[in-house]
């Protein structure tokens, strides 16, 4: 469990007091915890594609790029050897713990990277291989590298073994949040009659940027509330456009980043307003997402289930908004997704944990007015949690 | 800070709804010849082609929790959309085509998109069904849910629909280029002794969106180059490391920076590429500026056999024509295609080998990335990018930047 000084002196350089995450600690307990795990169910190979997965096992800083890649096998893990392999032509951002002999070139021929693969000590013997993605291509080509090997779902297997986080990896998390906030003021400071949503993209952008990361986690939600639309499904818009906002919007202001590979991101609405106060009518939509906060807050604790925390928020009264309302946070979002149309049942299937990272989103919502959006990161701890945003909920709280 | 340089902004010339049609209009005839029923479209490029609408894709993982989808049933007029981002549909979207989005990530969100496609694909859940992506739950519970449907791959559709661009795509390639380019005047500004890489990110990502760019899609490279492959980082092919990631590492007077970025307009993709040295007032020596000359004398090889009916082969061939041995980084291209995605067919001068670049032939509408890159151990090397598109006689060039500070 996080030490009391685990959420003080964030930062994102080295110490050598050791003070900040020790990444060498993080990177040997994760993939500790997979190969173990692929012991005790079997798993002989896992073949990774997805980012998040490889840099839970690994740690390595790859490229970043936008846009769902199909599935390919960027990152294997072998149960025979306690190796990661990965598909990368250099050694930079490859922590010293994965010897050079694993790593494999980039290829634009499938054939050729099937023999990569293939070659990997352990993968032509193996029985049960763990997958986080197909496409039908490598449906037809992983046989060629893992003959006898039946595929099953390893992405499941990965889930659960992010879905509690470490000290470092709070750690890390925390810091993501304290930079995001960083942008997040910026972007509040910004906000006037006249601006465009597309600019606040790039004010946000452009102050994470002092903190030595430069990546976003998301496009950002920079968006002037709609003042019109129908209560019981109260209009949110999540698009950034090329709109000037105006004079009495209410403009909801979401975004994150990633550091180390693990996502911060904390959301707020403003007014926008040349020299205006805040109406009563304002005032109002933001104290009842105070109140959808408390109710739901309230309800996170060790035991809690899903469908509990999605009562809690419908039991205030408002409406359940067009996106989750609590979802997990690590390498990126993650499971559990509470307040889905997916509906009560999943959700009483996901039980909180100590030890889990959430992401709380609420919105309130006026006809004529707008609505107020918020988004809290938190930890759930022993005996209920700890807000990891530090934040204040802006002009509209005064 | 501003640029001196005024944005010339040709959107005029991009029609949407006309682009929208064309596309969907192509979908429809590959799909009638490669006897297709349906397909089914996660991948954000091709959601993006197939309906015009907004994707939303830098968070991986949110993108794939709440996905935009496209399904395209044969014969139709409009494509179906599921999306969590209703605003982000293209206007002309009839109302019952456009529905909630998919939750493809869970076991139950699997057996409820089945029966949504069972609805939406009537007679044609018969058939067949090409779908571009399975997640682990989509891979472990559709055929079974779909037993009556043939599954199989929309890539050869996509693939093949996506290699010729329509008049409004190029212009809307030729725009995010545009909007690129002049916010790398603001960055190059910036290259003081000290300055760090993610600084000169932060002057791009503020630069690109006040030009109306939709989105940033590639982690900004902004790479100081040793003299000597030795000094570099370990490679497994023993060839360049490009492109390594940034970070806040300080970059020093006289580096040679290759740099590297990619945004989107309106779903298309541009592809930046020059290398720099880092200075107040720097200047090339005389070999980094022959350097440049050879990498120059590539381009014009290239671009002097490029026309329609012409090979991949053989632009590999002009490429390396009296010249060095060789032309590009081993791990990549001589060149690329560009569209939805920022690297799409056609790749020339890959390990798909010789054969492949010549089964490649050269057609207007294709469009290229070159990116020839001359290197020589010891000291250093020049890399930069140029796009073209085919046209009926030859080419033309989208990319528009100067070489500055090579002559």
């Amino acid at each position: 469990m996080p030490e009391e000084k685990t959420l003080r002196d964030l930062g994102t350089g080295e110490l050598e007091d050791g003070s900040r995450a020790d990444f060498e600690r993080m990177n040997a307990g994760r993939l500790s915890r997979c190969l173990a795990e692929m012991d005790r169910q079997n798993l002989d190979v896992l073949i990774l594609g997805r980012e998040g997965n490889a840099r839970f096992v690994s740690g390595a800083r790859r490229l970043w790029t936008s846009g769902i890649r199909p599935f390919g096998p960027g990152c294997v893990v072998v149960r025979e050897s306690r190796q990661v392999h990965l598909l990368s032509v250099w050694d930079d951002g490859i922590p010293a713990a994965i010897p050079r002999e694993n790593l494999f070139g980039l290829s634009w021929n499938p054939l050729n990277l099937m023999n990569s693969i293939r070659e990997i000590h352990g993968v032509a013997d193996a029985r049960r291989v763990g997958v986080d993605g197909m496409t039908p291509l490598f449906a037809q080509l992983l046989p060629l590298a893992a003959p006898n090997a039946q595929l099953v779902n390893g992405d499941e297997m990965m889930r659960a073994l992010r879905m509690v986080k470490t000290a470092d990896e709070v750690r890390c998390i925390a810091t993501a949040v304290a930079i995001t906030e960083a942008g997040l003021d910026a972007v509040l400071a910004a906000i006037r009659p006249g601006v465009k949503e597309r600019a606040l993209a790039g004010v946000f952008g452009q102050r994470i940027c002092d903190f030595g990361i430069q990546i976003p986690a998301t496009e950002g939600v920079f968006c002037a509330t709609p003042r019109s639309g129908s209560a019981a499904q109260p209009p949110f818009r999540q698009v950034i456009s090329d709109r000037e906002l105006a004079e009495g919007d209410l403009v909801a202001a979401s975004s994150g980043v990633m550091f180390a590979g693990f996502e911060g991101g904390v959301g707020r609405t403003q007014l926008c307003s040349a020299n205006g106060r805040a109406s009563d009518a304002q005032r109002k939509v933001y104290e009842r997402w105070t109140v959808l906060r408390k109710a739901v807050l309230g309800a996170i604790r060790p035991g809690a289930s899903g469908a509990e925390v999605r009562r809690a928020y419908v039991a205030t009264g408002e409406p359940l908004p067009a996106f989750p309302i609590l979802h997990g946070v690590g390498l990126g979002f993650e499971p559990p997704m509470i307040g889905s149309p997916l509906g009560e049942r999943f959700d009483a299937a996901w039980a909180l944990q100590a030890g889990m990272v959430l992401a709380f989103q609420g919105y309130a919502w006026s006809a004529g007015v707008g609505g107020y959006f918020g988004k809290e990161m938190l930890l759930v701890t022993e005996d209920g949690n700890e807000l990891l945003t530090r934040f204040g909920d802006g002009a509209l709280a005064r | 800070m501003t640029s001196t340089v005024s944005p010339i902004f040709q959107t005029e010339r991009i029609n949407l709804p006309r682009m929208r049609t064309e596309r969907f209009g192509r979908l429809q005839a590959e799909m009638e010849r490669q006897d297709i029923d349906a397909l089914l479209l996660l991948g954000g490029g091709n959601v993006q082609y197939a309906t015009g609408s907004v994707t939303l894709t830098s968070d991986l993982a949110r993108a794939q929790h709440l996905p935009t989808a496209a399904v395209v049933v044969r014969g139709e007029t409009s494509p179906h959309l599921f999306t969590p981002y209703p605003e982000g549909a293209p206007p002309e979207l009839p109302a019952d085509r456009l529905h909630p989005n998919f939750y493809p990530e869970f076991d139950e969100g699997v057996r409820a998109m089945a029966a949504t496609l069972r609805e939406v694909l009537g007679t044609a859940v018969r058939g067949k069904l090409a779908l571009d992506s399975y997640t682990p739950a989509m891979f472990t519970l559709l055929p079974e849910l779909l037993g009556n449907t043939t599954l199989t791959d929309a890539s050869s559709v996509l693939g093949a629909v996506k290699l010729m661009k329509t008049r409004d795509e190029v212009e809307c390639i030729r725009q995010a280029q545009h909007i690129n380019e002049l916010a790398m005047y603001d960055v190059q500004a910036a290259l003081r002794p000290g300055v760090r890489q993610t600084e000169l990110t932060g002057i791009f990502l503020r630069r690109i969106f006040e030009l109306g760019a939709s989105s940033n899609v590639v982690d900004p490279i902004w790479q100081p180059v040793p003299e000597l492959l030795a000094k570099g980082p370990f490679t497994v092919h023993g060839d360049l490391a490009f492109p390594l990631v940034s970070s806040d590492r300080m970059l020093r007077e006289d580096d040679i920076l290759m740099v590297d970025t990619g945004i989107t307009y309106q779903g298309y993709a541009s592809d930046f590429g020059r290398t720099w040295l880092v200075g107040r007032n720097p200047k090339p020596s005389v070999r980094q500026q022959d350097q440049q000359k050879q990498w120059r004398e590539v381009i014009d090889r290239v671009l002097g056999a490029l026309k329609p009916g012409v090979n991949g082969r053989d632009l590999t061939r002009a490429a390396l024509s009296g010249g060095p041995p060789k032309a590009w980084l081993k791990h990549f291209y001589l060149a690329h295609g560009i569209g939805t995605e920022s690297a799409e067919m056609p790749l020339i001068g890959t390990d798909l080998g010789e054969a492949f670049d010549e089964s490649v032939v050269m057609a207007p509408g294709m469009i290229l990335v070159l990116e020839p890159v001359i290197w020589e151990d010891g000291y250093g090397g020049y890399r930069s990018e140029e796009i073209v598109a085919v046209t009926e006689d030859g080419y033309e060039l989208l990319s528009d930047y100067p070489y500055t500070p090579y002559a």
